[in-house]
């Protein structure tokens, strides 16, 4: 009988300690983040600038596209970029690795492209919706329209609608993205991204109906 | 067509617009440095104006360990009037 206890006490004792390993394993383990950009991360926090320049310089281009659609105007659009970086490195110690690096920094591009929408939302430049462009953008193949035309035409359509609307939309149907994406972009809740969503359809379908567009139901 | 299906419609026509290239990390460098310039420039200055009042000081100090620790300091005080 002792016997029989002393062996279930070793394997029960065995079967944490490989639990414990696991935990361990699983810990340092980093599915959701490449080699490189781990061991930049890690170096860049130990204030290693070379190490952070390189992580800037691998993502920079995606986040430039990004923060294309918060700005046309070239200046302000490398700023938003280097803004993204700068706010990135001040928060760097609360990645923790479980998501991919470029979409923890979706999240920090998110909301500094939303801030700059809210600061310049009083200096609106456009006040009519871009009828015509949009009536030739619209009527001409996707693939013979000039990218620069239909992306200057949706920036100005969007424009016309104040920043919490302008990106529900732009998450949304823009850039195609779910529910829940954009509520952990935006940091809202699902729900509230539904409604938020659905009071900007309206007022973009109120703005188009305005400007003489018919639109289907 | 929704309002939703002009907007997608653009969206998929704007996804082949060239972004303009950045090359931002030389900014972002001295963006994150400048903190820590600061930083570094104020714990210059404490550091020079510690020294500059540590001289003074330690020779208040000498002084007063000397002035303490005269052998006939309390010789002097007890009969100086006499002796005079």
């Amino acid at each position: 009988m002792e016997s029989v206890i002393r062996q279930l006490d070793w394997e029960c004792g065995a079967l944490i300690a490989s639990q414990a390993d696991a935990r361990l394993r699983v810990g340092s383990t980093r599915p959701a983040i490449s080699e490189e950009d781990w061991e930049d991360i890690g170096a860049g926090l130990n204030g290693d600038g070379d190490a952070y320049a390189r992580l800037v310089r691998r993502h920079q281009s995606r986040v430039a596209s990004r923060m294309w659609r918060f700005t046309r105007d070239a200046i302000d659009h490398e700023d938003l970029v280097q803004e993204v970086f700068v706010q990135a490195y001040l928060g760097l110690h609360n990645y923790r690795g479980d998501a991919p690096f470029e979409h923890w920094l979706a999240r920090i591009a998110t909301r500094v492209g939303y801030r700059f929408w809210k600061s310049n939302a009083r200096n609106r430049s456009i006040q009519s919706v871009p009828i015509e462009d949009l009536a030739n953008v619209l009527s001409s193949d996707p693939q013979a329209t000039d990218p620069q035309d239909a992306g200057r035409t949706l920036y100005e359509l969007m424009e016309m609608l104040p920043p919490r609307d302008r990106l529900v939309l732009a998450l949304r149907y823009v850039e195609d993205r779910s529910v829940e994406e954009t509520a952990r972009l935006t940091g809202w809740t699902q729900t509230m991204v539904k409604v938020q969503a659905w009071r900007a359809r309206k007022k973009l379908r109120k703005l188009l109906k305005e400007a003489g567009m018919e639109l289907d139901r | 067509m929704t309002e939703i299906e002009i907007l997608k419609k653009l969206a998929r026509a704007a996804r082949r617009e060239d972004v303009p290239h950045v090359d931002v990390s030389p900014r972002v460098l001295a963006g994150i440095g400048a903190p820590e310039d600061d930083l570094n420039r104020c714990l210059a200055w404490i550091a020079g104006l510690s020294a500059v009042a540590a001289v003074p000081a330690t020779i208040l100090a000498l002084q007063t360990l000397e002035i303490l620790s005269d052998p006939f300091r309390e010789f002097f005080a007890a009969y100086g009037g006499i002796l005079l």
